[in-house]
């Protein structure tokens, strides 16, 4: 009876090691099999000795008591806090790098290239026009009589207006887009968080069972991380193992439900645009960081700036050369004509007055009234010099060039940050794929560490089988 | 730190990207020829290749100005050449003519001459710089003088067709403007004018009037003292015109050179480092490519 016992209860253990070993090794296979599986976390068994009973000195052998999903819950949070700025940056850059081009000319056309852009005027860019708008005055100026130097000076206007609008219409265009991505981000946040919330119901009933929170947990860890580069989230854990999701304070995720982000069209300051608010109490939602802050500031805050001082060259424009063309006389007398239509003084209508696009004739160039005269042209062309933008401050291409200037400044900043962070999250990242990460050559020696196992126990197994035919032959 | 594979995968791709990434730079920065093919490449330089460009658009019209103001003076200084040649002329015939040695018949032949002279005066009153009357002051249009004859065509009286005291200007570069025209009034309108001195000496010589003749020498000096005035004033503005030029011609070769250091690509250091960052992207490749796919599991049976 002791021996059959004794016996018995080594196949126990043999049996127990083999299972053991067995989920081990099945641990190991999924590892190995999920290498590559981006977000996937490495598990591990714990096995302890299973306790021999009272008075029991030999163990009980061997069991999986516990999955142990590698993760760091620090890094991770490290990881979707850099998240948040790498997304606002990344976005900016994605955005300024599109503006730039709409204000890029002929910075850069090398001078190896100055000749042609000098001698034939080209200079497809706004600060090009309005040169090429001043020196055709200029032209003008040199022959006061000729109808030449009046069409040229007119269609050079038209030029210069048409870049006006043209610069307006995509940066509109961009704005249009911008929107249309502010809307999309929150379809696909607004699936995250139906997902999250799936996934806590799922949770507590998870946690009964081995194994499969393991992979649920990865699910959703993926799902905060990309979350976190679109928006700014607070995340709590709560005792159950259910994650809740925060913005600015407010539920976006608690135990089994979401709230969703709304979308509403609002027009304020004459722009319009889609807000985000708490689906539940209509609230706008405050986005500081991530990847939808960046697309809310440029279409709020970078493109209506950059279209208002398009604005204000515009009008600046028109009153200027307004003043000066009214009190002049064209080659067939007429006087008080403006150049500009005195009502257009926006990037996007300004336009050549209805008289001078009917007469070139009405083109005034004369201060005395002779057609000899000259007076006016040059006036014209000298506001080129006149310091009347930005409250005296600079003249039209000056103020151009600091605008010029600033998205190009702020254009690099934006690749500069971006840049950074996605250092930043790199070196994160890797930190945090030192813990989760499977490393091949760890697997490796795991393998054959419970292969060997196994096959020790199976040799147990089969000695003390050996050992209980030799007693029943007795 | 505990390496995963993912990790050496992950660190040698983004190494390879950021590496690939500067010499996609360096290889536009040297097919384009220059090292700013966007804003940002570097704001600063940017703005002000910006205003150089904008600075050397305005020299070549300043050039231009300048060319069709030289023109214009150059017209003026022949003309003004030609009348005091001729008024030196007939300051010489007035000489003879108030001569008690010239008879009523020289006289007559003399007043002939006068009047040619005249009518010369009228054409040279008339000069056209590409169609323009250059002594019409800001009335280019028609010709500045008018004359009355009588029934055998001889001029009487030349009368103003309009105010031809106009200045008209070039701007020869940046806010300073030269007047290029010197305004017929001061000419030909007046006590002393060409027309009114000529057309007097005329009259005298016709009327054998010695005394009168005698009188209208004074006169003809001062026309020519005048004459020669306006012709040092030209003379001195296309001096101006000229050392503008020169200064304009100097200011665009150094800002020309400036736009350069500022815009063009420095190709021997490019190239530079376009090797570089190429043996540095090379050696990623290779070691990548010998150290990756290797692990533990090779050595395992």
């Amino acid at each position: 009876m002791a021996i059959t016992s004794a016996a018995n209860q080594g196949l126990e253990i043999g049996r127990r090691a083999l299972q053991a070993q067995q989920a081990a090794l099945n641990l190991t296979s999924n590892n190995v099999a999920n290498a590559n599986t981006q977000g996937y976390s490495r598990r591990r068994a714990n096995m302890e000795s299973v306790d021999g009973g009272p008075g029991g000195r030999v163990g009980n052998g061997v069991d999986v008591t516990l999955i142990e999903r590698m993760r760091s819950r620090f890094l991770d949070a490290q990881a979707r806090t850099e998240n948040q700025v790498r997304g606002r940056w990344e976005e900016l850059e994605h955005i300024l790098g599109g503006l730039e081009s709409i204000f890029n000319e002929t910075v850069g056309a090398g001078s190896s290239e100055a000749g042609t852009v000098f001698n034939e005027p080209s200079g497809a860019g706004l600060s090009g026009s309005l040169n090429r708008f001043w020196n055709a005055w200029q032209d003008l100026a040199n022959v006061p009589e000729s109808g030449a130097a009046r069409a040229a000076v007119r269609q050079e206007a038209e030029f210069m207006a048409n870049t006006l609008h043209q610069s307006h219409q995509r940066l509109q265009e961009s704005r249009v887009q911008l929107d249309n991505e502010v809307v999309g981000e929150v379809e696909v946040i607004n699936g995250i968080l139906d997902r999250l919330a799936g996934i806590n119901a799922q949770i507590p009933r998870a946690s009964f069972g081995r194994g499969g929170l393991a992979d649920l947990e990865d699910q959703r860890d993926n799902l905060l991380d990309e979350l976190s580069q679109k928006v700014d989230v607070a995340l709590v854990e709560q005792d159950n193992g259910q994650v809740s999701v925060l913005m600015s304070g407010h539920n976006l995720v608690a135990g089994a439900s979401a709230v969703h982000l709304v979308t509403r069209q609002v027009t304020s300051g004459g722009l319009s645009g889609t807000q985000v608010a708490f689906a539940d109490d209509g609230s706008v939602a405050q986005i500081r960081s991530g990847r939808l802050s960046g697309l809310i500031e440029a279409r709020d805050q970078l493109i209506p700036d950059l279209s208002r001082r398009l604005d204000e060259v515009a009008v600046g424009m028109v009153e200027q050369v307004n003043i000066i063309h009214r009190a002049g006389t064209g080659l067939t007398g007429s006087t008080g004509v403006n150049f500009f239509d005195p009502t257009q003084t926006t990037a996007a209508n300004i336009s050549v007055d209805e008289a001078i696009r009917a007469d070139l004739n009405n083109i005034a160039a004369s201060q005395d009234g002779n057609t000899g005269d000259n007076g006016v042209a040059l006036a014209i062309s000298g506001l080129r010099n006149k310091r009347f933008m930005a409250g005296g401050a600079s003249t039209v291409e000056g103020f151009y060039g600091t605008l010029l200037g600033e998205v190009g400044s702020r254009s690099k900043e934006a690749q500069t940050m971006a840049g950074n962070h996605r250092l930043f999250s790199t070196q994160i990242e890797n930190r945090r794929l030192s813990v989760q990460g499977v490393s091949l050559n760890d697997e490796a020696a795991q393998l054959v560490l419970f292969q060997r196992a196994y096959q020790a126990a199976a040799r147990t197994v089969s000695v003390i089988d050996d050992l209980m035919e030799t007693t029943i032959n007795m | 730190m505990r390496v995963t594979t993912q990790m050496a995968v992950d660190t040698l791709v983004s190494n390879l990207d950021r590496s690939f990434e500067r010499i996609t730079r360096y290889q536009n920065n040297l097919s384009s020829g220059t090292r700013l093919n966007n804003l940002s490449d570097d704001p600063a330089a940017a703005q002000r290749s910006l205003a150089l460009r904008t600075e050397l658009r305005n020299f070549e019209q300043f050039r231009k100005n300048i060319d069709d103001g030289a023109g214009w003076l150059q017209l003026s200084e022949a003309t003004l050449n030609e009348m005091e040649s001729l008024f030196v002329e007939a300051g010489g015939l007035a000489v003879q003519g108030a001569s008690d040695t010239y008879n009523t018949q020289q006289r007559q032949a003399i007043a002939d001459q006068i009047d040619q002279f005249l009518e010369h005066t009228l054409n040279l009153s008339e000069a056209r710089y590409r169609g323009r009357y250059i002594f019409g002051g800001t009335q280019t249009a028609d010709p500045p003088y008018e004359a009355v004859r009588d029934e055998s065509g001889t001029i009487t009286e030349l009368r103003t067709r309009a105010d031809t005291s106009g200045s008209i200007e070039r701007e020869v570069s940046d806010g300073i403007v030269l007047q290029i025209n010197i305004p017929g009034k001061e000419l030909f309108e007046g006590e002393d004018s060409a027309f009114r001195v000529l057309i007097e000496l005329r009259e005298a010589l016709r009327a054998d009037d010695t005394r009168q003749v005698q009188s209208s020498l004074g006169a003809l000096s001062r026309v020519r003292e005048q004459i020669s005035a306006s012709r040092g004033l030209v003379g001195a503005r296309v001096n101006r015109m000229e050392i503008t030029r020169n200064l304009i011609d100097r200011v665009s070769a150094e800002m020309t050179a400036v736009l350069s250091a500022d815009e063009d690509t420095d190709l021997a250091d490019t190239i530079l480092n376009l090797r570089q960052e190429q043996d540095v992207f090379q050696a990623a490749l290779s070691s990548g490519g010998s150290v990756v796919p290797q692990s533990l599991m090779d050595f395992i049976g």
